[in-house]
């Protein structure tokens, strides 16, 4: 009896050992293991002197990290990238490629995430490069990464990367701020944009929503930017995943940033009014009407004119973006009286075939009558 | 093995004074001594000297309470280690996980045993509480052990709910913002009882370390104590229920050292003592019992490493979730709490009032007051205590799942709301499937008290019922719920 549950006891032990062991064996065969043996092989190819190959053969699997300066961040890369510092291995297969130098930026305290994102503290190459489920920050392409620069650099000219420059340039140019705000700075019928980098971390997400508003964010009132290059949808990408939330410490913690506030003032590239002031400018600018419209009216028109936004797309007298037509002239034109026009705000597309201007749907009755009449006094 | 060198450093160790003031006897090789060796070991005195057969067959428990208490131990010991790699703060905790994950030696295995050793928790509680209502193992002397088994299980339940909160991620944070809201559903107290759990209005650094202190000093302390007067009680109140009569033969016969032949020693009478109304309390006569070295020590020993067995296995093959980093700002839709709550959950969905505060209040009281209300005191030990038990309990849990789907299925095709739009909330409180559900049980339950004439009998309806529609609503709230609680295929 009692010896036919011994055996039973010895051979779940025996079982439970061997889990055990496979428990070990699971710890101790780590992927990172088997990338710094490749890596101590190659470093002894490439020693020259008996004094370095002493020094390679002594060298033991080790737990590297990077704790980057001020922040929460600990970067492991480097447990697997471990040539990026040694300009020895400036032709060596990846991992172990030389990092090319950036200027200002040591590794041993920006790390490497702050730039090219992925998990810090992962150590396997598939959750390291944040390519898993529950991850947000994936390794970004090699094609957008001058995003990450702007993570920080806000503002300023930045001759490194181009792209991020000609994205912010963009903005303004294009009329995007009309109706975008970052930073406290442009119109308000959009959403807030100073953040979008970190809701948004897919590129194809924002390629596809620039060319086609509606098909990733239903009921957008947004009109597609297919017209643009290819080109300048790249680098608008860029911007947009460059406004992240900044690693504020690392910020705090490195004289370059600490000078420029967060909320920076606007760069002469990017200057455009906030909407308060906007509504002056814009109200301040447009010629008057030589038609007789009372004033009272015509005020009003104007502060819904800046509202709406309508000069992010189109232009009255040299004022105003390029996207729609031009409106300087609007109220000569034939054929266009104030019904067609409020059932133009109404419905665009219905009206003017192939238009992409958003309908002005949620306007009253009265706003669409005065915005008409405002189009008709332009003469 | 004893020859040679070795057997004379054994014999000469195993011979020297401080090996004799640890351990004071041999391995006790009759079983007078092995009685002796369970009455004066520290540990083995939690289990008695002699066992009834009948308490030993593995179709009367299926040993659930020995495993709850196997995964209990476990859980201490993981739970101890994982302390010391965790950080209870908002900015640490969630990467103290990737830290165990990537970077600590069996990191992840010791997340991930505990995890699954919790949930394990859970579920053999609850099983070992069936396995106890259902042979009526709460029949005096043991009414309050039943009570205080009763609590034992809210204990796990609030053990394994603090410990959801802590890795901090996604799935935690906001399992734990529907699980403290519906606790703030009783009227009155609901508010305060919410800001008292979570130290603030919502689950923020408060709430975390609140809950921490509570899964690992608190809670594990209360448990502590209650068990061992749970096992205590067990012991005073003579032993595992049993059902009387004879022994199966297959264990009745003694081991194979020998049959106990009663001599002038018959210390064991002494160490039998119960409360009772003779000296003997045990009406057994001790001869029908067998020794518990080895019949009943032997069996725990083998069910330990099934148990760590299993909970490596499952440790090592499958992980435990983390989710995204906890973002107070983006809410998953749909929000679930733990699964074990879901149940509720999906009550709470067709009425606060019902789910969050009758039925949970209902369910804790009525299962501590069934040895109160079933008061018989004969009869214990017997699964279903009678074919007709059987029969009941069968056709109660069969049937509650046709009639919960019914209702469920009247509320998404008729609701109320439906047609009265702006019905006010008494009203929906009165006539929704929780309400009707709730009384649909209570009604059969006494026409079944009714028909048999027999509280028992009464009870089995009640409780299989309750336990079939909770089941049934926690797989529904589980896997039919998808985005803004609406109905979805698992698939």
């Amino acid at each position: 009896m009692s010896r036919r549950w011994l055996w039973v006891f010895t051979l779940l032990g025996v079982l439970n050992g061997i889990l055990f062991l496979v428990a070990l064996w699971r710890d101790y065969d780590r992927e990172w293991k088997r990338y710094q043996t490749a890596f101590f092989a190659l470093e002894g190819r490439k020693a020259r002197t008996a004094r370095e190959e002493e020094a390679v053969k002594a060298r033991r699997h080790e737990f590297i990290q990077v704790a980057v300066a001020g922040s929460t961040r600990m970067d492991r890369c480097m447990m697997c990238h471990l040539g990026v510092e040694d300009p020895r291995f400036a032709d060596a297969p990846q991992p172990f490629r030389t990092h090319p130098e950036i200027p200002k930026h040591p590794f041993e305290r920006f790390g490497c995430t702050v730039c090219h994102g992925g998990q810090d503290m992962a150590t396997t190459t598939q959750d390291a490069h944040g390519r898993v489920p529950f991850w947000e920050e994936p390794l970004l392409p090699a094609e957008y990464r001058q995003a990450t620069c702007g993570g920080c650099h806000f503002g300023a000219d930045l001759p490194g990367a181009p792209l991020l420059s000609r994205g912010r340039q963009l903005y303004a140019q294009r009329g995007c701020v009309a109706c975008h705000r970052i930073r406290g700075v442009g119109g308000a019928l959009g959403p807030d944009l100073t953040f979008v980098g970190s809701r948004k971390r897919d590129p194809a997400w924002h390629l596809r929503h620039f060319k086609e508003p509606q098909a990733t964010s239903p009921g957008s009132t947004m009109p597609p930017f297919k017209h643009l290059p290819e080109e300048e949808l790249k680098a608008l990408t860029v911007y947009m995943l460059s406004l992240r939330e900044a690693p504020q410490a690392l910020a705090a913690s490195t004289p370059l940033l600490a000078s420029i506030a967060p909320v920076a003032a606007p760069s002469p590239r990017t200057a455009v009014p906030p909407r308060a002031a906007a509504k002056e400018t814009v109200t301040a600018r447009v010629p008057s009407s030589p038609r007789p419209v009372s004033s009272d009216r015509l005020s009003r028109a104007k502060v819904l004119y800046a509202e709406k936004s309508c000069v992010a797309c189109h232009a009255i007298g040299g004022v105003g973006g390029k996207v729609g037509p031009d409106l300087t002239a609007e109220g000569g034109k034939t054929g266009r009286d104030l019904e067609w026009h409020v059932r133009h705000f109404r419905t665009p597309a219905a009206v003017v075939p192939g238009s992409i201007m958003p309908p002005l749907a949620d306007l009253s009755e009265d706003d669409l009558k005065t915005l008409a009449a405002y189009m008709l006094s332009l003469k | 093995m004893r020859n040679g060198w070795t057997s004379g450093i054994l014999d000469r160790v195993t011979a020297s004074q401080p090996w004799k003031s640890v351990f004071r006897h041999g391995y006790p090789a009759t079983e007078l001594d092995r009685m002796a060796t369970m009455f004066t070991n520290f540990f083995l005195h939690l289990l008695p000297a002699k066992v009834h057969p009948n308490s030993l067959r593995l179709t009367y428990t299926w040993a659930l309470g020995m495993v709850t208490f196997y995964l209990t131990a476990i859980l201490f010991v993981t739970g101890f280690l994982l302390m010391f790699f965790y950080i209870p703060a908002t900015d640490w905790a969630y990467r103290n996980m990737k830290d165990l994950q990537f970077a600590v030696s069996f990191g992840l295995l010791l997340r991930n045993m505990h995890r699954w050793a919790a949930h394990g928790m859970v579920a053999l509680v609850f099983l070992h509480m069936c396995r106890v209502f259902y042979t009526a193992s709460y029949r005096p002397p043991r009414e309050f052990n039943w009570v205080l088994g009763v609590l034992l299980w809210l204990l796990t339940l609030g053990l394994s709910f603090t410990g959801y909160l802590l890795p901090w991620d996604q799935l935690a944070f906001w399992a734990i913002t529907v699980g403290t809201s519906i606790a703030s559903y009783p009227p009155w107290i609901g508010e305060t009882l919410r800001v008292l759990m979570l130290g603030g209005q919502q689950v923020g650094q408060g709430a975390l370390l609140r809950f921490y202190v509570l899964h690992v000093a608190i809670l594990p302390a209360v448990l502590g104590v209650l068990v061992a007067i749970h096992f205590w009680r067990v012991r005073k109140d003579g032993g595992l229920s049993r059902p009387e009569g004879a022994s199966p033969a297959a264990v009745s016969s003694p081991g194979a050292e020998g049959r106990f032949v009663p001599g002038p020693q018959k210390t064991y009478a002494l160490m039998e003592v119960v409360q009772g109304t003779t000296p003997m309390a045990t009406t057994q006569a001790p001869e029908e019992e067998v020794p518990t070295w080895p019949q009943l020590l032997f069996r725990l020993l083998v069910l330990f490493q099934l148990v760590l067995g299993v909970i490596v296995l499952l440790g090592i093959f499958f992980d435990a979730p983390l989710e995204e980093l906890a973002n107070p700002t983006h809410p998953p839709n749909p929000a679930k709490a733990p699964w074990y709550f879901l149940g509720l959950q999906e009550l709470v969905s067709y009425s606060a009032l019902v789910g969050g505060v009758v039925v949970p209040g209902l369910l804790v009281l009525g299962l501590m007051s069934i040895p109160y209300v079933d008061r018989a005191v004969k009869g214990e030990g017997i699964w279903f205590t009678s074919a007709q038990g059987k029969r009941i309990a069968l056709w109660s849990f069969l049937g509650t799942i046709p009639f919960t789907l019914g209702l469920l299925y009247l509320n998404t095709r008729f609701g109320l709301r439906r047609f009265f739009p702006d019905a006010t909330q008494g009203v929906v409180d009165l006539l929704n499937p929780a309400t009707l559900l709730l009384v649909g049980i209570a009604a059969f339950s006494i026409i079944v008290g009714r028909c048999t004439h027999s509280r028992r009998m009464a009870a089995i309806a009640l409780f299989s019922s309750y336990v079939s529609g909770y089941v049934l609503l926690m797989v529904i709230g589980t896997f039919f719920r998808g985005p803004n609680w609406d109905w979805v295929w698992p698939w």
